[in-house]
């Protein structure tokens, strides 16, 4: 069975959500207009350090590196009214286009996992109305409808295509939250 | 003895992320215009599981009232955006810098950093805004002065080899109970027990600042954003405001403490650093040497550019999106397709009239960038509703068909590369007169030279004679040619034949059999009047 949310049921859990994260020391967001809610997490890391040596200034050490910033967005998708994750990914100060995508998110250049772009797609921001890479809708419905009994449907989301899809990992320590007592 | 191995600090790296620069070409467009005035921003940084040694700036950078998230901490900047590119290149750099660096020298002499030692990271960004071509030129400085130069006493340890677990674990707490700006930089003693600066150092007193610690067991701490063996940056200022203000150090040997939390926000990945001041400084303001101008990545003093276009210009947006469909249906549906191949072809339209302007719209719909279309007719009020390139104030104009649709194409996606030619089509049986003799001689050099200059040429015309110039044409030049024809009740698209030495040099591959599909290799195609019974002759007087 598919299942879909209203807005104000996703603020709520994006708010639970929120107060989770604080407590796990997780770095989500919260960035909201009109009313519409949506997270915001920015994960960011280092490429090919090479230390260089100024000759002006030799207490001064500059890291050659590569600085990758991805900003994922996890909003409820305004037509199909399930939760989605928008995101752009950056290389210094330049955007990653969708071709190289999956060198990001895939580690060998295996051809089946380029099966990513099955779920992929790229479209505005329709609250930013700037353009994101997106996790495309169409199933999410669907397969959240096979975890109804969740506390909160924005974690299953996350842990079922944050990790194998965009790399998008949430640490364990929310598991907390979930072991009844 | 061993030579006195020198202290070193890691730069900061920027870290702009892109709605800096959408929120820096608004506030340029609607508020600041030409003002090149200098304007307080805020940068941010964390010792939080770190990553390199980065400050960051994005849109909320311009926020009067900054707020930052509860694991960051912020530092304000100076941002200096110029109007031209040659006031950015020629901008006296070192003067900006020196500026800062007497501003900071200013704030340790009144205490103000003190009280808020997150005023001890300052930074400078020099920006050129190019908001034709959405580029952003910018320099970043993160100011420091050169001296005082310290030296490294003994290698760097972790903090659980100095202190126990439960003072690592008393320290964390209170750590995380403290105001933001100042757990920058604070002081710790034997136990990790906090000291905030305001409260260790009194600039009115300096000879007797930290006079009752004992330095061994004192902790000069500092929140620490590199992820790197080495202390970050910041640190820098931290050791001027402690030579400036406490002389009992000079020529002492000191311990640092570098605040670093992993992903958990435990304290373990912090570090203690072994440093010696030295005895003599000058910190005479009038000799002091200010340094900081971030390089680019490929270590260069230049500056850095950011082009925003991919985000920011319409056309370019439009472009992209378009293509993404495509690519979408590539990868998703037809991986062998060749979209660049397609996107390539210069297209030549025969006929501006119903084919015309459904094929051009479905050479944008595939990619294509290239559409040029030749036609003689004007709009007429019949033509809007079949043929959707037109309107109907294209008929009232009575506007040629070649420029109208051309014009057209542009508006609905403005990076096309078109244009259209008024030109008549000279047909067999179709007699020239005397009068008309220059300028079909000028017509056809005309056609010969847009063949020569297109890959492929779409035959659209009304009546079967058109075809013929441009067929023999396109056989003598090698071009693909299409021909695609619409009558009442019946239609017709064909591939003219190509000549042998093109078909098989060019692609060298074996035509895959496909049971039950009759495949006729392209050398053994003829062409419309080859595959015909009737010469072309003019058909107009029946």
């Amino acid at each position: 069975m598919s299942v879909t949310f209203t807005q104000e049921q996703f603020n709520v859990k994006a708010l639970e959500f929120l107060e989770m994260s604080e407590k796990v020391h997780d770095t989500w967001q919260k960035e909201e207009k009109e009313n519409t809610l949506f997270l915001v997490k920015n994960y960011k890391f280092t490429f090919k350090k090479e230390p260089l040596n100024d000759a002006d200034d030799i207490c001064a050490i500059q890291m050659l590196s590569e600085v990758f910033l991805i900003e994922y967005h996890v909003l409820l998708h305004p037509s199909y009214k399930v939760p989605t994750i928008y995101f752009n990914a950056y290389k210094n100060d330049k955007l990653i286009d969708l071709n190289d995508i999956k060198l990001l998110f895939c580690d060998d250049y295996d051809k089946e996992k380029y099966e990513i772009y099955n779920l992929l797609s790229q479209s505005e921001h329709p609250i930013l109305f700037r353009p994101f890479f997106m996790i495309h809708p169409c199933k999410i419905g669907e397969v959240l409808g096979k975890f109804t009994e969740t506390r909160n449907f924005i974690i299953t989301f996350l842990t079922l295509y944050g990790p194998s899809l965009v790399g998008l990992k949430l640490n364990n320590e929310y598991e907390k939250f979930f072991i009844k007592d | 003895m061993s030579e006195k191995k020198v202290f070193q600090y890691v730069q900061f790296k920027s870290l702009v992320h892109h709605d800096f620069w959408h929120k820096l070409s608004d506030i340029k467009l609607d508020i600041e215009k030409l003002n090149e005035s200098d304007k307080t921003i805020f940068g941010t940084f964390t010792n939080l599981n770190a990553k390199n040694c980065l400050l960051e700036l994005d849109c909320t950078s311009f926020n009067s009232n900054f707020k930052t998230a509860k694991n960051n901490f912020y530092c304000k900047g100076t941002l200096k955006n110029l109007n031209t590119i040659e006031s950015f290149k020629n901008f006296n750099r070192n003067e900006l810098l020196k500026k800062e660096g007497e501003n900071l020298l200013r704030i340790i002499e009144n205490g103000s950093a003190c009280k808020n030692p997150s005023e001890l990271i300052s930074f400078i960004v020099l920006t050129y805004a190019d908001l034709k071509k959405y580029n952003f030129h910018y320099s970043f400085a993160f100011t420091a002065s050169i001296e005082p130069l310290i030296y490294e006493v003994s290698p760097s340890q972790n903090i659980t080899d100095e202190f126990s677990e439960n003072d690592i674990e008393n320290f964390s707490s209170s750590y995380h109970l403290l105001d933001q700006q100042q757990a920058a930089f604070f002081i710790a003693t034997k136990h990790l027990d906090i000291i905030l600066l305001q409260n260790a150092l009194d600039v009115n007193q300096r000879d007797m600042n930290l006079k009752d610690h004992n330095l061994d067991s004192t902790y000069f701490c500092f929140s620490d954003p590199s992820e790197f063996p080495y202390a970050a940056w910041i640190l820098r200022n931290f050791i001027l405001l402690l030579v400036k203000l406490c002389p009992i150090l000079h020529g002492k040997s000191i311990k640092i403490l570098s605040v670093r939390r992993d992903e958990k926000s435990s304290l373990l990945l912090s570090k203690l650093f072994f440093i010696q001041l030295p005895n003599k400084i000058d910190l005479d303001p009038i000799n002091m040497k200010w340094t900081g101008w971030e390089r680019n990545d490929q270590g260069k003093l230049l500056p850095k550019l950011a082009n925003m276009s991919n985000s920011m210009d319409p056309i370019k947006i439009a472009e992209h999106f378009s293509m993404l469909n495509l690519k979408l249906m590539k990868w998703r549906l037809l991986p062998n397709l060749n979209l660049d191949v397609i996107k390539k072809q210069k297209c030549l339209l025969f006929g501006a009239g119903t084919l015309g302007c459904a094929i051009a719209r479905s050479l944008l719909s595939w990619g294509v960038e290239n559409i040029t279309f030749i036609d003689y007719g004007n709009v007429s009020h019949s033509n809007p509703v079949r043929q959707s390139l037109f309107t109907h104030s294209d008929a009232m104009q009575n506007k040629f068909k070649a420029t109208a649709a051309s014009e057209r194409l542009i508006e609905i996606l403005p990076s096309v590369k078109t244009s259209g030619h008024v030109l008549q089509i000279p047909m067999p049986g179709h007699q020239v007169g005397e009068s008309m003799r220059d300028k079909t001689i000028e017509n056809i050099e005309n056609i010969i030279k847009l063949i020569q200059e297109h890959d492929v040429l779409f035959l659209l015309t009304d009546s079967r004679e058109s075809r013929w110039l441009p067929t023999m044409l396109g056989v003598y030049y090698e071009k693909t040619v299409i021909t695609s024809a619409l009558g009442f009740d019946s239609y017709l698209v064909m591939r003219h034949g190509a000549k042998e030495k093109e078909t098989f040099q060019m692609t060298g591959e074996k035509i895959e059999e496909i049971p039950g599909l009759k495949c006729i290799p392209g050398n053994k195609l003829g062409c419309y009047f080859c595959n015909d019974v009737t010469a072309p002759g003019n058909y107009y007087p029946y």
